[in-house]
C-alpha cells in the first residue's frame, strides 16, 4: 500500500505553491481587515474586555434586544417582574426567555391590569433610576427598545454611561437584589431624555417598582 | 479568571484523560484532550438538557465530565495499562495553558454578531437552570453547543470563557498536523512530513478568515474541528495497518465527536450523515462497530430533534417540518444497518457515493428549475463574496479551491474518498441549504455559506497536503492494475481509489 507515496513527482512545484498560498494569506491580511466591517474583522481589539458594552455600543439589533435588561441586572438582580397583558411584552414568552437570561430576573409573570393606572398616578421621570434611548432611525413597531426603569429611589443625581451612550444609570446605582417591578409600555415623553434627534414621540418600555405603585394596585399584584 | 482557568483545565484533563487512557501519547494529547475535553462537556451538558427534570448546573455538567472521562482512565488503569503522564509534561502543559489563558483574557479581542449573543443568552439559561423557557424555534435554530461551551463564564458574571475558542483553534492546528503524520508519516522521509506539516499549519493559520473564527463566539471552529476529526479519523481507521494510532483511539474519538457535532448547528444532521456515510459502508471496518456508529449517530440525532420536538409542544407550537424530517432521518439511519452491512452495498460503495453525489447536483438543478430565484441570487452573493471579496475571504478560499481541483486531477493517495467525499458534496449541499431554509444568500461577510466556507477548511488543508506527497495518478494506477493480477478477488484492487 506505501506506493500510494512514493513517486511524488512535482511535489516541489507544490510546496512553492502552497509557500505562495501562504504568501497571499499573508500580504492580504491587512488589506481584508481594511475593507471588512469591524464586527467581522479577523483580528479586531476593543479598547474593553466587557462584550456588553461593546454590543450595545455598535449593534442595533443588541440594543433592541436586550438594552433595557442588562440595565436591569446592573441594578435588580434577582427581581420579580410582573408583565401587563396589555403591553406589547404580554402573552409573547421570548421576552420571558430575555428577561430571564439578560436581565437575570427571578421569576416573570403576566398579569391583567389597566397600565393608565399606573400612568395616571406617578411621573416615572421622578423616579427613573436608568433609561435607554437608541437613537436609530427606524426603531418602531415591536422591536423599539427605549427604556425607563423607575424605583423607589432619589432620582437626582448624575447619570452615567453604561456601555455606551445609549443606556445611562443613576451615579448612585441602588442595586436592589429580589426587586419587584411591573413591566408596562409608555408613550408619556414630549421630548427625548437625552439631546437625539427624533421623528416622532418614542415609546418607552417602562419598569415600575411595585412600591411606587398606588395601594390598590399593589394589592392586586399576586406578590 | 478563576473560573474560566477551573473550566478549562477541567476539559483539557478529562479529555487528555480519555485520550490518554486509549492510548495515544507525546506531544497531540494536550491539543486532542482539549477538543476531546469539550466534546464530551458538551455530551453531558446535551444530556442534562434534553433529560427533564435534571438540572443543567454547570458545575453539575463540569462534575460529570470529569466523572466520566476519569471513570474511563481508571477502569483502564485497574486493568494493569499503562496510562502514565510524566509530571513535568503535566506541569508545564497546565502552566502553558494558563499563560494562554491570561493572554487571550488580555488582547480584548472578540468576534461577535447578534448570534453570538443568541448563545450567550441560552448560556445564561443553562447556567441557571431555565433552558426550558427557551422554545422550539429558538432552540432549533440556535443549538446548545456554543452555550454549552461558554455557559460557566455566567458563574462569575462574564457571558462568554474569552480563551476557550482561541485555544480550540490552537488544537485544530495541531490536530490537522497530527493526522498527516499519522496518515502519512511511516512512508515518506522525514525532512518531507516536517516540510508539508509546516506548510499545512501555515495554511490554514494565515487565512484570514480562520484567525477571525478563532475569536468568534459562533459554533464554526467547533463544527470544523469535529468533521476535521470525524473524517480524518474515519480515514486513519480503514488505512490503518495496525501500528501507529491504536485503532480504539480513532473510534474513541469519532463517537465522541459526532454528539457534539449533532448539536452544534441545524445543519450538523444532514452533514453528519453525508461525511459519515463513506465510512458506514466500508467493509475496512467491523460489523460491530459500524452498529456502533450506527447507533451513535442515529440515537444522537433522534435525541435531539425529539428534544427540539418537544420544545415546540411544551410551548404550544406546531412543530417545524424540519424537525420532523430530521427526526425521521434519524430514524432511517439507526434502521440503516441490513443496507449498509450489506456485501453488494460494500462492494458498490464508491459508485453509491458518486450517485449520492450527483444526486445532490440533480436535486439543486431540479430545484433551480422550480425556483430559480433562491439559487441565482444566492450564486451572484456567493461569487460577491467569495471571488470579489465582499465575504472578507480575499482569494484565499478560491487559491483552496483550485489547489483541492488540481490535486483532484493530479493526484490520489489510498482511500482518498474517505477525505474528498466529504469537501467535494460540500458545494451542492451548500446550495440545497439555501432552498431548506428557503431564503438565498447574501452579500457580505455575515452571510451563513460564507461563514460556512470554514466548516470544511481544515479537512481541504489536510487533503491538500496528504494529496501532495501521495504518487501521481497514472504511476498509481498503474500500481493498481499490477495488484489486480495478484488479487483479483476484490473489487477495491482492480477499481483505484478515485
Amino acid at each position: 500500500m506505501s506506493n500510494y507515496y512514493k513517486n511524488h513527482k512535482g511535489s516541489t512545484a507544490f510546496k512553492l505553491l502552497i509557500a505562495v498560498a501562504i504568501a497571499i494569506n499573508i500580504v492580504q491580511f491587512k488589506t481584508i481587515e481594511r475593507q471588512t466591517h469591524h464586527m467581522y474583522m479577523a483580528a479586531n481589539r476593543y479598547d474593553t474586555d466587557n462584550i456588553v458594552d461593546i454590543g450595545l455600543a455598535y449593534n442595533n439589533a443588541i440594543r433592541q434586544y436586550y438594552m433595557n435588561w442588562f440595565a436591569l441586572r446592573e441594578i435588580a438582580p434577582n427581581s420579580t417582574i410582573f408583565i401587563s397583558r396589555d403591553s406589547r411584552f404580554g402573552d409573547n414568552y421570548s421576552y420571558e426567555r430575555q428577561i430571564t437570561a439578560m436581565g437575570k430576573a427571578k421569576r416573570i409573570e403576566t398579569i391583567d391590569i389597566d397600565s393608565s393606572r399606573i400612568i395616571d398616578n406617578i411621573n416615572p421621570i421622578d423616579h427613573m433610576v436608568a433609561f435607554g434611548e437608541d437613537s436609530a432611525e427606524g426603531r418602531k413597531g415591536s422591536m423599539y427598545p427605549h427604556f425607563v426603569i423607575a424605583m423607589n429611589h432619589n432620582s437626582n443625581v448624575e447619570f452615567e454611561k453604561l456601555g455606551s451612550d445609549v443606556i445611562q444609570i443613576n451615579k448612585s446605582r441602588p442595586i436592589r437584589n429580589g426587586a419587584k417591578f411591573v413591566l408596562i409600555d409608555w408613550g408619556g415623553l414630549e421630548k427625548p431624555l437625552r439631546p437625539i434627534e427624533r421623528v416622532e414621540p418614542f415609546m418607552y418600555s417602562l419598569l415600575v417598582e411595585v412600591s411606587l405603585l398606588p395601594k390598590e394596585v399593589q394589592e392586586e399584584l399576586p406578590i | 479568571m478563576i473560573v474560566e482557568v477551573l473550566a478549562i483545565i477541567v476539559i483539557l484533563l478529562s479529555g487528555s484523560a480519555v485520550v490518554r487512557a486509549m492510548g495515544i501519547r507525546g506531544w497531540i494529547l494536550p491539543f486532542l484532550g482539549f477538543v476531546m475535553g469539550i466534546a464530551i462537556l458538551i455530551g453531558v451538558g446535551a444530556l442534562l438538557i434534553i433529560i427533564p427534570w435534571v438540572p443543567t448546573w454547570p458545575l453539575l455538567m463540569y462534575s460529570l465530565t470529569v466523572l466520566a472521562s476519569y471513570s474511563v482512565w481508571l477502569f483502564l488503569r485497574l486493568r494493569n495499562e499503562d496510562l502514565s503522564v510524566k509530571p513535568t509534561y503535566l506541569l508545564l502543559t497546565i502552566i502553558g495553558v494558563i499563560l494562554l489563558i491570561v493572554l487571550f483574557r488580555h488582547v480584548n479581542m472578540v468576534n461577535w454578531h447578534i448570534d453570538g449573543f443568541f448563545y450567550m443568552e441560552a448560556g445564561s439559561l443553562i447556567a441557571d437552570n431555565n433552558y426550558h423557557l427557551a422554545g422550539g424555534d429558538f432552540v432549533e435554530r440556535r443549538l446548545i453547543a456554543t452555550s454549552i461551551m461558554h455557559s460557566v463564564a455566567h458563574l462569575s458574571g462574564e457571558f462568554y470563557l474569552r480563551s476557550i475558542t482561541p485555544l480550540l483553534s490552537i488544537s485544530t492546528l495541531m490536530v490537522l498536523v497530527w493526522l498527516f503524520k499519522q496518515g502519512v508519516g511511516r512512508y515518506i522521509n522525514k525532512n518531507t512530513l516536517i516540510v508539508f506539516s509546516i506548510l499545512g499549519f501555515l495554511l490554514l493559520a494565515t487565512n484570514n478568515r480562520y484567525l477571525f473564527h478563532s475569536f468568534n463566539i459562533n459554533s464554526h471552529l467547533l463544527f470544523a474541528v469535529l468533521t476535521l476529526i470525524i473524517v480524518g479519523c474515519g480515514w486513519l481507521l480503514v488505512n490503518s495497518e495496525g501500528d501507529r494510532v491504536p485503532e480504539r483511539a480513532l473510534k474513541l474519538l469519532q463517537t465522541v465527536s459526532i454528539p457534539a457535532f449533532i448539536v452544534s448547528r441545524p445543519e450538523a444532521t444532514i452533514v453528519a450523515c453525508v461525511v459519515l456515510a463513506p465510512l458506514m459502508m466500508s467493509k475496512h471496518i467491523s460489523k460491530r462497530y459500524r452498529s456502533v456508529l450506527i447507533y451513535v449517530l442515529g440515537s444522537s440525532i433522534i435525541l435531539w430533534q425529539g428534544f427540539v420536538a418537544g420544545n415546540y409542544i411544551y410551548h404550544g407550537e406546531d412543530i417545524s417540518f424540519s424537525v420532523l424530517a430530521s427526526l425521521a432521518l434519524g430514524f432511517v439511519v439507526l434502521l440503516s444497518a441490513p443496507l449498509f452491512n450489506n456485501r453488494f452495498v460494500q462492494d458498490r460503495f464508491k459508485y453509491i457515493l458518486w450517485l449520492a453525489e450527483i444526486g445532490m447536483w440533480v436535486t439543486l438543478v431540479a430545484l433551480v428549475v422550480l425556483d430559480p430565484i433562491i439559487f441565482s441570487r444566492s450564486m451572484s452573493a456567493t461569487v460577491e463574496n467569495v471571488i470579489f471579496g465582499s465575504g472578507s475571504w480575499g482569494v484565499s478560499l478560491i487559491v483552496l479551491i483550485f489547489l483541492v481541483f488540481i490535486l483532484l486531477i493530479l493526484r490520489k493517495f489510498q482511500n482518498q474518498i474517505y477525505i474528498r467525499f466529504a469537501i467535494t458534496s460540500f458545494l451542492p449541499l451548500g446550495f440545497l441549504f439555501a432552498y431548506m431554509r428557503d431564503a438565498p444568500y447574501r452579500v457580505g461577510s455575515g452571510d451563513s455559506l460564507t461563514r460556512m466556507f470554514i466548516h470544511i477548511v481544515p479537512l481541504a488543508v489536510l487533503y491538500i497536503i496528504i494529496a501532495i506527497v501521495s504518487g501521481d495518478k497514472t504511476y498509481i494506477e498503474k500500481g493498481s492494475l499490477r495488484l489486480t493480477k495478484n488479487n483479483s478477488n476484490t473489487l477495491e484492487t482492480k477499481w483505484p481509489n478515485l
